[in-house]
């Protein structure tokens, strides 16, 4: 059959692994939930954010340093996880942290998965301002597999975007033999006095092969 | 149902492929291939003959937010024949209904990458 992958986000304890302690990680119902980046958007959340309130909550340019986006919410169509919430905050998010966002397979891969960012669905653009603006190495999406090691204090990480700029999910070591968990940590940094602000919706992928 | 693929064997016999949630593939008898026969998305069939080795396997993309979020969508088959060193790649591109050639060999990173398990 078929290889197939569940995305999961820590939301309790950045430190450890899903296989050692699943209850720690909520599995993104993909065609339903979503992943908000922001700045003051509330953890648990009663209700689903209204426009308004993301707005209110958006990040802002500064003039003067790099802004990394404050955090990252999984809003969680089904409300319920933990009570009747809709925001989880993603722990460890762009911190020196290892287990945040997973990326679970079950079988063997043909060749090793990896993580993408695109403008839209079609995968053939990243002209998004958020993804470089055309300049894959100026994406403001950095990424760090984390499959094998912490990424480190104050990580880099590597501007993902297109088809040039991706991150390799099991740490350059190739394809999957057997069933195995990824992990990578993703953030959003935003140049300082970057000139254009935007609302966009670009896409994180996650390409791999099988058999 | 039309299968993704057939094989023919030197010794005459024949093996069958799925469809795409289950090409069959890993499941190819460990015997001596004459020829495959892969079909395409436009309905017609590509002949690979004379390899030593054969190698097949699918790209799929799941989007992880946007518009068409958490479907998985496959969109390039690989087949490989090797001889020797030497490597032929035929990327099918399933949505613009293209294959592309490309020569390569074993040395080459692109193949070097590819799981063992898929060489028939």
């Amino acid at each position: 059959m078929a290889t197939t992958m569940d995305f999961l986000i820590n939301y309790i304890d950045a430190d450890v692994a899903f296989v050692t302690t699943p209850a720690d990680y909520i599995e993104v119902d993909l065609t339903n939930d979503y992943l908000i980046w922001s700045k003051t958007l509330a953890d648990l959340m009663t209700h689903k954010p209204t426009q308004s309130e993301l707005n209110a909550a958006a990040e802002i340019i500064d003039a003067l340093v790099d802004v990394t986006v404050t955090e990252c919410l999984l809003m969680d169509d089904s409300g319920d996880i933990g009570g009747s919430y809709y925001t989880h905050l993603v722990k460890g998010m762009g911190e020196n942290k290892r287990y945040v966002f997973a990326f679970s397979f079950d079988g063997a891969t043909a060749t090793e998965p990896q993580l993408e960012a695109w403008d839209n669905s079609d995968h053939d653009s990243s002209d998004n301002h958020v993804l470089g603006n055309g300049t894959p190495a100026n994406s403001m999406v950095k990424a760090v597999c984390t499959t094998d090691s912490l990424p480190g204090a104050s990580w880099v990480g590597t501007a993902i975007a297109g088809a040039s700029n991706v991150v390799l999910l099991n740490a350059g070591n190739g394809a999957l033999s057997v069933a195995k968990d990824l992990y990578s940590n993703i953030k959003i940094v935003i140049p300082a006095a970057y000139a254009d602000s935007a609302v966009e919706t670009f896409v994180l992928t996650c390409r791999y092969t099988y058999f | 149902m039309n299968t993704l693929f057939t094989v023919i064997f030197e010794s005459g016999e024949s093996f069958s492929g799925g469809d795409l949630d289950n090409t069959k593939w890993l499941d190819i008898p460990e015997k001596k291939i004459r020829s495959l026969f892969y079909r395409l998305p436009t309905g017609d069939y590509l002949c690979l003959a004379s390899y030593d080795k054969y190698c097949q396997y699918l790209e799929a993309c799941v989007d992880l937010s946007g518009v068409e979020k958490g479907k998985t969508r496959i969109e390039f088959i690989y087949l490989l024949g090797r001889i020797d060193n030497l490597v032929r790649v035929y990327k099918i591109d399933l949505k613009k209904q293209i294959v592309s050639i490309t020569n390569t060999n074993m040395e080459d990173n692109f193949v070097k990458k590819i799981n063992s398990i898929g060489w028939k």
